[in-house]
């Protein structure tokens, strides 16, 4: 896992993951392989995780979102809070 | 930056998560900030479902987002577009000023683009009106317009357009999306727009999606949906498509059927609920008559078209009076063995389909989007829909109906409500209808005839038009035909591009139809003005101007009215008309229709800290709550009441009809709608019986279908991360990123029998063009064989080149869904 750069921009976005529930663990295994992703807190059983993705470019963040929506059985992906910190 | 300040933002960013999800999260100690943003909310502009989002600005910039908590549509949540929004305004390439193409001074049709003022770009686009006017009738100046437009624009526009230059040609993009659905409201129920709301996702026990796939283009929606699925195993996800798309991943019932297929399977649903004796006779007697359709009725083509001959094309809209024997017996053909056999349905799926919607005790909703809509049976098959719903009277009650989703933040409250289409006005009346025009005169104070009551060109019709050379100025705002459009080589370049035509965009960014056009006036967006939007279960939502536009931008509600000062009313009015209004002699169309002593009575409050509104400071009045305050009268007392706009401030949004401060969840029905009076139950009051229309109508044949040399369906749509023609997302460079060309997907055996890999350089190849794209044979959309799916966001590659523009005879909207096509390796 790279390291931010955190001397000049700053990206985060946090995410409200709904999976099917019986495939919770994997997801979250998954979603925790994606850089700078962090599960906050879930609801097993409706298949929901808080989870924050940051990143030094605003480019990458929207791939990690990516990534996440794209993990096995995730159903959908819902974006809460969205800051920048821009030098 | 210090670490102290970014763990606050992330904490705060992950508690605001856990807020919107219901999960309770330890709050870590981190210190506070004050990072001197300033919060304001607005609907998202992007789609129809209507979120709210609290919109973060600094220094005049947008600089961060967050799902509104206090919304009730999306409770806290965005879709991940909602990324985005913070960005689309902040492109590099932001037209900065009025563009014309010019040669030695002078405009010049085949000149360069080049800076001149706003008094230019109006007067040269005057004299250009006022010549034709002198020549033509006013329909041959043309305005498109869009579902995304403010209802203020929308409103002003049509105010100009029918009132001032007495011209029907005007119509939105939304001719493209849910023509279809409207049409087919208006002649079911005798009034536009859906009965049940979104409430009805945490009501029901079942969801059957029809043509739409709302995993990704309404995420929203969806997530709602699947909490209300994963809170119990009797909820049932049924998801219907001609492939297999995102949605099927929480689907119980995954079901693939052929193009053009949902008519017959429609029909056995109503077959199979008569022949078991499942029909609610109590309803059906009480609250619908029966009628049957014109059939035979062509494809919308033009009339010299081959597939045109011998067609009812001219009567395609009729209804003639029937009984339930009769619907009886053409729905009879439907049998399980001829659906299944007409869409490649299993028999079990079918009959276990048909079971859910004939059970009395199944509460059921039906969600459908662009894949019905757009449909050369467009309206038939929304008619279908709601015979099945009314049959059954499964409809009009919490947690039962059918619902047409809408693609466009303002296709319902705008290009619907409104009236931005060559046919209607204000409230659902028409020009067609003289006292509906004559009330309209009453209210716009103008003189009795200035309305005209021949329809305009509509969307296609425009297009034709312009290169028949009888359309000869058009106006685009807020929209880009040129790559939504369907049949863009043969018939819109063309047109656009006719020597005899001046072709006027309005538009942020140089898109591809800025570029093919002779005069781009630069527009502001979303939060860079002050607007309102209707979602699609009939919530209208207003918001404020938060930051200014770039360089010499203006909205388009500006652009309106100032322009409406560069016509007198002595140029553009018969004698006739100035003969009945002499107080109107002289005056400015500006003075007319704005300056009217309605629309100018109001001033901005002063007590909204850091308030700003770029249109009340040019033109000295609140001008915004003036067209709104006017616009409202039409629907007060009339089943369309929207509450006073200062309301709209302080809430999220709120259902019309708005009747004594309280908003109506479920149209129709006694208890929950004003409108229906106690001891009635349901009341479709739209038409004076008080009935809805249930219509017989068959299976018929799509415009084309894949032969031998054109071998397989083509069928187009959007992407979760582009929204339509991409001319805002594609500005995004995350977007971009995350989803960088276009893609064609196919099935692997269909690739396999073409020599053609995963990845491939494809050339698509239909009767009307071509197009380079590559392919996908593993990815998230799987098509079954012998279909193709691609999307049009990517103007490097104009899918529409590729589409026919074959239309619904009723309602004159596009099949984007289905043509011929074939692949080859490029």
């Amino acid at each position: 896992m790279s390291d931010l750069n955190t001397s000049e921009n700053w990206y985060v976005c946090s995410l409200v993951v709904q999976a099917k529930p019986a495939k919770l663990e994997q997801v979250k295994a998954d979603i925790l392989n994606i850089p700078h992703a962090e599960i906050h807190g879930e609801k097993p059983e409706e298949g929901k995780l808080i989870v924050t993705l940051e990143s030094d470019r605003h480019l990458a963040l929207s791939d990690l979102i990516d990534e996440v929506k794209n993990v096995n059985g995730v159903i959908v992906v819902s974006l809460i809070s969205n800051y920048m910190d821009e030098a | 930056m210090e670490l102290n300040r970014r763990e606050f933002m992330k904490a705060n960013a992950a508690i605001a998560a856990a807020a919107a999800a219901g999960i309770a999260i330890p709050v870590k100690n981190v210190q506070a900030a004050d990072d001197g943003i300033r919060w304001d909310k607005a609907p998202c502009r992007y789609c129809g479902t209507g979120c709210s989002v609290l919109v973060g600005t600094k220094d005049g910039r947008v600089v961060a987002t967050q799902g509104d908590p206090d919304a009730e549509v999306n409770r806290g949540l965005n879709c991940i577009k909602g990324y985005f929004l913070s960005k689309i305004m902040y492109g590099a390439d932001r037209v900065q000023t009025p563009l014309l193409r010019m040669k030695d001074g002078k405009f010049d049709k085949e000149g360069d683009f080049t800076p001149i003022s706003w008094d230019q770009a109006f007067t040269i686009m005057a004299e250009k009106i006022k010549d034709i006017l002198k020549k033509k009738e006013p329909n041959a100046v043309g305005m498109f317009s869009s579902g995304q437009t403010t209802i203020y624009e929308g409103y002003a526009k049509v105010k100009l357009w029918k009132g001032g230059l007495r011209s029907n040609t005007i119509d939105p993009n939304a001719r493209h999306c849910m023509a279809s659905a409207a049409v087919a409201f208006m002649r079911t129920f005798g009034m536009d727009e859906p009965m049940g709301c979104y409430n009805d996702i945490e009501k029901t026990d079942a969801f059957v999606l029809w043509g739409s796939n709302m995993a990704e283009m309404h995420p929203i929606l969806w997530s709602r949906i699947s909490d209300r699925r994963l809170s119990s195993d009797k909820v049932k996800v049924v998801v219907m498509s001609t492939y297999e798309h995102r949605s099927f991943e929480l689907a119980d019932t995954p079901i693939i059927f052929k193009p053009q297929s949902d008519l017959a399977i429609l029909n056995y649903i109503a077959n199979y609920i008569i022949q078991n004796d499942k029909v609610n006779w109590d309803f059906v007697n009480k609250h619908t008559k029966f009628k049957r359709g014109e059939t035979n009725i062509g494809y919308g083509l033009r009339p010299e078209h081959p597939l045109q001959q011998g067609t009812n094309a001219k009567t395609a809209g009729k209804m003639y009076d029937s009984d339930f024997e009769e619907f009886k017996k053409i729905v009879s053909e439907y049998t399980l063995d001829k659906a299944h056999e007409i869409s490649g349905v299993p028999k079990d799926q079918l009959e276990a389909l048909a079971k859910m919607y004939a059970d009395p005790e199944q509460n059921l909703v039906s969600y459908w989007t662009m894949g019905f809509n757009q449909h050369t049976r467009g309206v038939w098959v929304n008619h279908m829909m709601y015979n099945v719903h009314l049959l059954t009277g499964k409809i009009s009650k919490p947690g039962c109906g059918p619902f047409s989703l809408t693609g466009q933040p303002s296709a319902c409250g705008t290009a619907r409500e409104v009236g931005t289409f060559v046919h209607r006005l204000p409230a659902d009346m028409v020009v067609t209808n003289p006292k509906h025009v004559a009330k309209t005169e009453e209210i716009w104070k103008l003189p009795a005839g200035t309305i005209p009551t021949v329809p305009g060109f509509h969307a296609v019709a425009q297009s034709r038009a312009l290169k028949d050379g009888k359309l000869n100025f058009l106006w685009q705002l807020c929209t880009n035909n040129m790559q939504g459009g369907p049949n863009i080589n043969q018939e819109i370049f063309p047109g656009w591009r006719n020597p005899e035509n001046f072709i006027v965009v309005s538009d942020p960014y140089p898109s591809t139809s800025a570029v093919a056009a002779d005069l781009i006036l630069p527009t502001c967006m979303w939060v860079e003005k002050e607007g309102g939007y209707g979602n699609a279960e009939r919530r209208t939502q207003l918001w404020r101007q938060q930051v200014k536009g770039p360089g010499e931008s203006r909205s388009d509600l500006w652009q309106i009215v100032e322009f409406s000062k560069y016509f007198k009313t002595d140029e553009v009015w018969p004698e006739e008309l100035l003969a009945k209004k002499p107080e109107y002699r002289g005056k400015t169309l500006y003075e007319v229709l704005y300056k009217n002593g309605e629309v100018d009575k109001f001033q901005v409050p002063t007590d909204v800290p850091g308030y700003i509104n770029d249109e009340a400071d040019h033109f000295g009045f609140y001008l915004q709550k003036g067209l709104f305050e006017e616009y409202a009268g039409f629907g007060r007392g009339h089943g369309h009441d929207l509450a006073p706009f200062d309301v709209y401030h302080q809430v999220r949004g709120l259902r019309w009809p708005v009747v004594d401060g309280k908003e109506t969840l479920w149209r129709y029905r006694e208890g929950y709608d004003p409108y229906v009076k106690a001891g009635e139950e349901v009341a479709f009051y739209g038409y004076p019986d008080k009935k809805a229309i249930i219509l017989g109508v068959p299976y018929e044949a799509p415009a084309e279908s894949p032969d031998d040399e054109y071998d397989l369906w083509l069928c187009t749509g959007r992407v979760l991360e582009h929204w339509h023609t991409g001319t805002m997302t594609r500005r995004v460079p995350e977007l971009h990123k995350a989803f960088p060309n276009n893609l064609v997907w196919m099935h692997p055996t269909d690739a396999k029998k073409r020599g053609l890999r995963h990845g491939d350089k494809v050339k698509l190849i239909t009767r009307r063009g071509e197009m380079i794209s590559h392919l996908d044979t593993r990815g998230r959309n799987k098509c079954p064989e012998g279909l193709i799916f691609t999307t049009f966001f990517d103007a490097g590659q104009l899918t529409n080149k590729l589409t026919l523009d074959a239309t619904d005879p009723i309602s004159f909207e596009t099949d984007y869904k289905k043509c011929a096509v074939k692949v080859v390796k490029a």
